[in-house]
């Protein structure tokens, strides 16, 4: 039997304390009432391994042990839902935060290292954010568990819930792009327009930023030999005008993302003016030029020109994608012109 | 939390099957339990009428049910050696019956579903 009481002194480790004397005591007896079942039936004492086999098939003292003590989480299947949501909301804001901040140093002119610093300290800034998030939603569940908090707090909204004040149905064939307009998909879009119309009003650091981003370090050499050509000079101001009007569409989309009229037809003044621009780039063999200063021009002649290739038929592309773009808003714009006509028609 | 998507048909089985048996082994327990045993007693007399439970399951649920107000227990002295003996509550006894209605409630429906 020393075999079961150094089972048992094993069970005794993984027990809580103030309930280890009983437990182990009631688990003694019914493995002797077990052992001396068998015993009865061979007719004998059992050996080692057979005590042994008996032990094994009960289990891992680990695992006897951990079945004795109650199962425990963090944040329960009932607040779980509340928790996830609350916390992408909070990272979500945070995040447009930051991206804002990092706009505002950009604009400012401040050095890389310190718009690539505000821009990482948002990954530094989400980890406290995650775990205060989850204490407090960890009280949260306790309270709800011990005050039933969430049973009582929903109570009232269940008994007021009127399902007539829902929203109507709407097809897909309602939105322009087929489904609802996403708030997080303009905040990105959003982010990235006002960004490029830093780059493109010619502010240097966002300049180095997307260089960095395209070649890597060598971005951020002073001694790049390329530079944008005479078209883009020309297409300086309708490209301003254009991304004002895009941040401006998608400012107010984001407030007001139903909307779909404004959305749609700013979509296609923005669209037909990209086509515009594309195109007049497109006509142009010197995309890139050499840069100003570079002391042998025609070592770097044969990457430009395919440099310049690679620019043209991506430009080409671009724009067949803009007019796809362009056509699926005028569509969708026609089609709620000749909607409204009929029901107007129909009311006459 | 268990990812569904990645399981097995014989994992997914065996994870609905414990699912499905959670719940009968209580009233299973409770209702042997009219009658007093201690714990190996109560695990053979399960067994013997088909309802095998694994020891590290039955134990801990025993105590379980005991905290709850279900059951109670008593250490005595039976063939020289003092052990606990567990039989139904008042309180167990109420429960053990509203729970057989629900079960009994729930089977016919399943069969007529099924």
């Amino acid at each position: 039997m020393k075999l079961l009481e150094r089972y048992l002194q094993a069970v005794r480790t993984y027990l809580p304390m103030s309930q280890q004397e009983d437990i182990l005591k009631e688990l003694r007896e019914n493995l002797r009432g077990q052992i001396e079942d068998r015993e009865s039936a061979l007719g004998r004492a059992l050996n080692e391994d057979e005590l042994a086999e008996i032990l094994k098939k009960h289990g891992h003292p680990l695992l006897v042990a951990t079945r004795y003590r109650q199962s425990r989480h963090l944040i329960g299947s009932t607040l779980f839902p509340f928790y996830w949501l609350v916390m992408k909301i909070i990272l979500a804001i945070m995040g447009f935060g930051y991206a804002v901040s990092v706009l505002v140093l950009i604009a400012q002119g401040k050095p890389f290292f310190e718009v690539l610093g505000a821009l990482l300290s948002y990954v530094g800034a989400v980890l406290p954010t995650f775990a205060i998030v989850t204490i407090v939603f960890a009280v949260l569940d306790i309270g709800n568990s011990k005050f039933r908090l969430l049973e009582r707090a929903t109570k009232a909204t269940n008994e007021n819930f009127n399902p007539r004040t829902l929203p109507m149905l709407r097809p897909a064939s309602d939105f322009p792009d087929g489904k609802p307009i996403s708030r997080f998909k303009t905040a990105f879009e959003l982010f990235f327009s006002a960004a490029f119309l830093l780059w493109w009003m010619r502010v240097s650091m966002i300049r180095k930023l997307a260089l960095f981003v395209v070649l890597g370090p060598v971005g951020l050499s002073d001694k790049i030999p390329f530079q944008l050509g005479p078209v883009w000079n020309i297409i300086y101001w309708p490209v301003i005008f254009l991304s004002l009007v895009a941040v401006v569409q998608q400012i107010v989309t984001f407030i007001y993302p139903d909307r779909l009229k404004f959305y749609s037809e700013m979509k296609l003044i923005t669209n037909g003016g990209s086509v515009v621009i594309l195109y007049l780039v497109t006509r142009v063999n010197d995309i890139l030029a050499i840069a100003p200063g570079v002391s042998d021009p025609w070592e770097f002649a044969e990457t430009l020109r395919i440099i310049n290739m690679s620019l043209h038929y991506t430009m080409i592309f671009a724009a067949l994608m803009t007019l796809v773009e362009c056509f699926k808003q005028f569509r969708w714009l026609a089609r709620v012109r000749s909607s409204a006509a009929t029901s107007a028609s129909t009311v006459i | 939390m268990v990812d569904l998507a990645k399981l097995t048909d014989s994992d997914l089985f065996e994870n609905l099957r414990l699912e499905l048996r959670r719940g009968s082994l209580i009233i299973a327990v409770l209702a042997q339990l009219r009658e007093e045993h201690y714990g190996y007693a109560l695990r053979k007399a399960l067994a013997d009428q088909g309802m095998e439970i694994e020891e590290s399951t039955l134990y801990p649920l025993l105590r379980r049910l005991e905290t709850q107000g279900l059951l109670e227990s008593e250490w005595r002295e039976e063939d020289k050696r003092n052990k606990r003996f567990y039989r139904l509550s008042k309180d167990g006894a109420r429960i053990l019956k509203q729970l057989l209605e629900e079960w009994n409630g729930l089977n016919s429906s399943l069969k007529r579903i099924v």
